[in-house]
């Protein structure tokens, strides 16, 4: 501990703070004139919190049941679309997109050893070019 | 000797001599407390009054996770401020330090009391905060507790009151050796 916390302390101590038997009796009578002892008042508290909330949760539930429509008109339906939309159709047409079809006549693989060759074709006609 | 928890039980089931025991145990260090705060010392012993009464009245709302003691000083630390709005001057509107309750109940000593001058350079809740920590040893948490503050904000405080409480003191210190030693 630091010399200033022992000095706070200590200092605290040479306060005198005698508390004169009036005071004491003052208190005291002041505590006696209170209308009840707390338990008694704990008891009242909680059984009247306890009627509170109970004619207050009535009085909510009461309140609901006036305010909602007897008769509650039904929400519309929301139609679900069964068929691919017409605009999608007009949307495809309108976008100008060039793009070569496939056309896969030998098997896959011959395929692939085909653009094999074209790229390796290529990367030479490259590599001659960067030689010249 | 019975906890103030288990004293506060008993009061709970119709004991008033059990709260009776309470008020003796702490109003002593209650009014010492209250004498760093309230301008007068009627003020004190106002406050003092006030809060065993708002105590007693408010037992049944007591929970016992935090000290009685702590749950005591937060009472007594918002009459103190009642006292204020009450419309009694407060201490810091008018330092006479001779009409100075505290200073009253101080002894003559040859150095000055570290609660005069905590009173003098400190507001009142870091008086509070530094009365809490080192007089009534409570821990940080209970500290923020009773002052309804943050921990973070009790500790700065009471890290910025300690410098400058020390500083003061010993200020105060070099100068009275120094008067000593001229005469």
């Amino acid at each position: 501990m630091d010399d200033i916390d022992t000095r706070l302390k200590r200092d605290a101590e040479a306060i005198r703070a005698d508390v004169p038997p009036e005071l004491t009796s003052r208190i005291r009578a002041a505590i006696d004139a209170q209308a009840r002892p707390p338990a008694e008042a704990r008891k009242t508290i909680t059984s009247r919190k306890w009627l509170a909330a109970s004619l207050g949760g009535a009085a909510a539930a009461v309140l609901v049941v006036a305010l909602l429509p007897r008769d509650a008109e039904r929400l519309p339906e929301t139609p679900v679309a069964r068929d691919v939309p017409a605009y999608v159709e007009r949307l495809d047409r309108a976008l100008p997109l060039q793009v070569e079809k496939a056309e896969f006549t030998a098997p896959l693989e011959q395929e692939l050893q085909n653009l094999q060759a074209d790229l390796e074709k290529a990367r030479r006609s490259v590599a001659e070019d960067i030689a010249f | 000797m019975r906890t103030d928890e288990e004293l506060v039980e008993t009061t709970l089931n119709g004991s008033a001599a059990a709260f009776a025991e309470l008020v003796e145990r702490y109003q002593e260090r209650l009014l010492r407390f209250l004498l760093t705060r309230c301008a007068t010392r009627a003020d004190a012993e106002d406050a003092l009054q006030e809060t065993f009464l708002n105590a007693y009245r408010y037992l049944p709302s007591y929970r016992t996770r935090w000290r009685f003691s702590t749950w005591l000083y937060r009472i007594a630390i918002r009459n103190a401020w009642r006292q204020r709005d009450a419309g009694h001057a407060p201490y810091e509107d008018h330092p006479d330090y001779a009409a100075d309750p505290l200073e009253a109940c101080i002894a003559n000593s040859d150095r000055e009391n570290a609660w005069s001058a905590a009173r003098r350079l400190l507001t009142p809740d870091a008086r509070t905060a530094l009365w809490l920590r080192y007089v009534e040893d409570m821990s940080i948490r209970e500290v923020a507790r009773a002052l309804g503050r943050s921990q973070a904000w009790t500790k700065v405080t009471l890290m910025r009151s300690r410098r400058r409480l020390q500083s003061a003191l010993a200020i105060d210190a070099a100068r009275t050796s120094e008067r000593k030693a001229y005469g």
